[in-house]
């Protein structure tokens, strides 16, 4: 008993100091800005205080950002998911000429560098006068969203038993007809594992924000916030890590209720291959 | 009810073969089971039969109509599935409904079909349920229910009992022997447990490396293997099956192998001589008199009978099965005599074809066996 | 022997499959390809950014690329940076894989804390580490003089070696959850009956790791190193927001001077040039990873 006593303090410790950065954010958020540069540091706020969310929210284009983030995101995995179902449905279930040398590209772009795609994607991007646009953020998103969903999808179809689809032609279904009827519905949780790891991709994004997008009315969160870190002549960093957990929300929200799938999603990503 | 029809089917994955030219015509009506070790290609061919597979070439018929280029759906026929493939988001009902409305059967008809096959399969109280909250053995009902609410020209049914316990098994078996009987539809059967086939068809198809091997009623399969594969694969256990020489001297047909020499009814004219396999079936051994020297190796008592296995002076070892009862201990010298007119002969190899035609009846005629020589000598207990 | 043909129904199928991928693969051309070719393209080109004029220079800027003593000094930085995070998040995530393993209270809110780090924005996690570690104000410095280890506040980003230590340690706490669930959901699958056969065999808890745990860890370490060496070596929104590749260049991998050379220098031919040969190099560990997985799938 006494083991195991300290073992669970031993690694509860360990977890609380990997943790000790997130717990960090949220007190340093409802702080008083006075109470920052005291010292020593209080642990606890001695007044707790939302008048950092309230500046955010009020006086900052922080909901601009947010809701910059939330279209972009969701049309993203929109659209990436979409294609991608059908995608994998492809992949896994047909016989056609090239379909190997498909999987393999999916492969080799899944672990492609963005770095490598952004100065052309610029370019293309600009010429078609789209520069500055929430569109074009969709457009360069894809490019490491659609490669990642496909390949997580793939593993998730390959999961569901050729049978049933085979059950489903011998009783009369088309191969749509089955897919709808039969496949679509075992997908489902392998979808929306799939849904909510685009999502959180395309929400942490910041390299094609930062080049493609330098206006405010299209800007996202993550070069948004940034934004006010450069801009701030005196940073203040209760505003800043208030920021940082209103960011976060979508995140807590996914941890609070689907974490299930995430770690679904885990297993089929890379490491199962 | 419809005949089914393999003309010249094959089928390979580039170079590998799956089922080479398989010609076999099933009547309508009859219950067909394809047999084989797994990997024979029974199942390719079952596949290929409902459409989910594609042949290489040849044609496949259902009812004199060509298939090949139909859908699964459009060639009316039913499947049950190994894995059974029940719907698992789907209820009981919904699943037995699902072929109905694929078809277009109208809502209110359906109510009724269902309730006539649930009935059938005693499912009623099951209706709600989803596949997962079943039994194996009620998971196999459905998967029969979902086949039989329509009325489908052939059924398919791909190992269908594989997955249930030995009790069950010997139920179910009985169970869809009477179902066949009552419908009287054409069944394709594939399995790869011999007692399945031979108590459940009207004919075996026995495949092997994708090769039909014999296509003939299950008393046939086992009286007359047509080859070597046949005969060790039917029967449990399996039969004897002895490499050795085949002569002719005076007009006589005499097999040799290293203990153990056996004179041969007449066999066919122009039958060649030389290495020939002897292939003698468990109960064609008798224990107790005999011509023959032997050593028990092995005693097995399944309660209705006993299995002895022996080994002649040779190193040759036959196995022999007699009433239970009988006292045999491992080590133990005895006599055997096996039938001579109930032997079968194949030519040498693996698959090697049948030479001799088939004993006439059940009946055991006298052996004439003679034992050789220095075998006779080195046998000589000590 | 005529040559097989495919059957209606089968190529039926086989056209509607390449209908379900065709808008994938447009996509895909238009967004991955066409850029990934053009990338290549105008390495060969010397670019001014804002005004988009270019020339034909050939290999010259391949040429200029490694005689410059910058790029050697990334690649330097970059495999400094990827070994070291690799490292601190393989040995941490192993080990933290085998506590959650065991039978700990609360162990799915252990869990959600250790994995929160791996989905939270980079830009959230550079935001409090850097308030962490802020000279002045920074709880981190508080620690350090309090336990006495340090005597004057330390500039953890600002100065060498820090930043580079900085960086490769705040890699370590966002990435190794990843390594965390691959190898938890490994462990989870190791029959127990081969413990209870060693520790019959009487060997010990120490003996039982070497000997039974990590073999059977092997394969999934693997791929999870393959994989990992990939994303740590491109990764740019960390090192970027953390350092800015400073101080001057003494944390700038690869990824953040192809960014410089486009966007700040403005030699987008240039740029596309580092960018050409980081993917050559990070090709060596594509392929091996594309390898295994295909052997195995």
């Amino acid at each position: 008993m006494a083991r195991r006593v300290l073992f669970n303090l031993f690694a509860w410790s360990i977890v609380l100091a990997v943790a000790f950065p997130l717990f960090w954010m949220i007190v340093t958020s409802v702080k008083p800005q006075f109470e920052l540069f005291r010292r020593p540091p209080t642990f606890l706020p001695d007044t707790v205080t939302f008048e950092h969310y309230r500046t955010l929210l009020a006086r900052t284009n922080f909901m601009i950002y947010f809701r910059n983030s939330v279209i972009l995101s969701t049309v993203t995995t929109f659209v990436v998911v979409f294609l991608a179902t059908l995608g994998a449905y492809s992949l896994v279930r047909f016989r056609y000429r090239g379909r190997e040398s498909l999987a393999f590209l999916v492969l080799f772009t899944y672990l492609l560098p963005s770095v490598v795609l952004i100065i052309p994607l610029y370019l293309m991007l600009v010429s078609l006068g789209l520069s500055n646009t929430i569109l074009s953020l969709v457009i360069a998103y894809t490019t490491f969203a659609l490669p990642y969903a496909l390949w997580l999808l793939r593993s998730f179809m390959a999961g569901v038993p050729e049978d049933l689809e085979s059950a489903a032609l011998v009783d009369g279904a088309s191969r749509l007809g089955a897919f709808r009827d039969v496949i679509l519905p075992q997908l489902l949780p392998g979808i929306i594992s799939t849904a909510l790891f685009t999502f959180i991709l395309s929400w942490n994004e910041y390299l094609y924000a930062l080049v493609l997008v330098n206006s405010d009315g299209a800007r996202p969160l993550t070069t948004g916030v940034m934004s006010m870190l450069i801009s701030a002549f005196n940073i203040e960093w209760s505003l800043l890590m208030a920021a940082s957990v209103m960011m976060s929300v979508p995140l807590i929200v996914a941890f609070a209720f689907l974490q299930s799938y995430l770690t679904r999603g885990f297993g089929a990503g890379g490491v199962k291959g | 009810m419809a005949d089914v029809e393999f003309r010249k089917v094959r089928k390979a994955w580039g170079k590998v073969v799956g089922v080479a030219d398989l010609d076999l015509s099933i009547r309508a009506g009859e219950f067909v089971s394809l047999l084989g070790p797994s990997g024979c290609g029974k199942t390719t061919t079952l596949r290929m039969l409902a459409g989910l597979e594609f042949p290489t070439s040849g044609e496949i018929r259902i009812g004199g109509r060509t298939v090949n280029d139909l859908a699964p759906g459009q060639r009316d026929i039913a499947m049950v599935f190994q894995s059974y493939a029940l719907y698992p988001h789907m209820t009981v009902e919904e699943n037995i409904a699902y072929p109905l409305k694929k078809r277009g059967v109208p809502r209110g008809e359906r109510g009724p079909m269902v309730a006539r096959v649930a009935e059938m399969l005693q499912l009623g109280p099951l209706l709600g349920r989803k596949p997962r909250e079943l039994s194996g053995g009620q998971q196999q009902r459905v998967a029969l229910g979902r086949a039989l609410v329509r009325d489908p020209k052939v059924f398919l049914l791909d190992e269908p009992l594989s997955n249930l316990d030995a009790k069950l098994r010997g139920h179910m078996r009985a169970e869809l022997v009477e179902l066949h009987r009552r419908l009287g539809r054409t069944m394709v059967y594939v399995t790869h447990d011999q007692l399945e086939a031979m108590t459940m068809s009207d004919r075996i198809a026995i495949l092997e490396g994708g090769v039909l091997q014999q296509f003939a009623p299950p008393q046939e399969v086992y009286r007359e293997p047509a080859n070597r594969f046949v005969a060790g694969f039917i029967g449990t256990p399996s039969m004897n099956l002895i490499d050795g020489q085949l002569a002719q001297t005076g007009g006589r047909w005499r097999f040799e192998a290293p203990g153990l020499a056996l004179e041969l009814p007449a066999l066919p004219p122009g039958t060649p001589g030389g290495e020939a396999c002897l292939g003698l079936r468990p109960e064609h051994i008798a224990f107790g008199s005999g011509p023959l020297e032997a050593r028990v190796a092995l005693v097995e008592e399944t309660g209705h009978e006993t299995i002895v296995v022996v080994e002649l002076p040779g190193g040759l070892r036959l196995t022999g099965r007699t009433a239970p009862g009988m006292a045999l201990r491992p080590g133990e010298a005895l006599r055997i005599a096996p039938d001579a007119a109930q032997a079968h002969l194949f030519a040498a190899g693996p698959s090697g074809r049948r030479l001799n035609a088939p004993a006439a009846g059940p009946g055991r005629a006298a052996a004439s066996v003679s034992v050789p020589a220095s075998a006779a000598h080195a046998g000589e207990p000590s | 022997m005529p040559a097989p043909r495919p059957t209606a129904l089968e190529r039926q199928y086989a056209r509607l499959g390449v209908l379900l991928i065709a808008p994938t693969v447009l996509v895909f051309c238009a967004v991955i390809v066409y850029p990934l070719v053009s990338a290549i393209y105008l390495s060969l080109f010397q670019i001014f950014t804002p005004t988009l004029q270019g020339s034909w220079v050939g290999l010259d800027n391949y040429r200029a690329l490694l005689a410059r003593g910058e790029f050697w000094t990334s690649l330097q930085n970059n495999l400094i940076w990827t070994v070291g995070t690799l490292t601190l998040q393989i040995l941490f995530g192993v080990a933290m894989a085998l506590v959650l393993h065991q039978n700990l209270w609360f162990r799915s809110l252990a869990r959600s804390l250790i994995l929160f780090p791996y989905f939270v924005s980079t830009v959230v996690a550079v935001l409090v580490w850097k308030w962490v570690f802020n000279d002045l104000y920074g709880i981190l410095n508080h620690f350090m003089l309090t336990l006495g280890i340090i005597d004057w506040p330390i500039d953890y980003l600002g100065t060498m070696p820090n930043a580079m230590i900085s960086i490769i340690l705040v890699g370590a706490w966002k990435y190794f959850p990843f390594v965390v669930i691959a190898v938890l959901a490994r462990l989870q699958t190791i029959p127990e009956a081969l413990y209870e056969a060693a520790r019959i065999d009487g060997a010990g808890p120490v003996a039982r790791f070497f000997d039974i745990t990590l073999p059977q860890l092997r394969e999934v370490l693997v791929v999870i190193i393959l994989l990992r060496a990939i994303w740590d070596f491109k990764e740019f929104d960390l090192i970027y927001l953390m350092t800015g590749g400073g101080p001057v260049i003494a944390t700038q991998t690869l990824p953040l001077l192809v960014y410089k050379e486009a966007f700040a220098v403005n030699q987008m031919g240039m740029a596309s040039a580092y960018a050409v040969v980081m993917m050559a190099i990070m090709l060596a560990f594509m392929i091996v990873y594309i390898r295994r997985t295909r052997e195995r799938g």
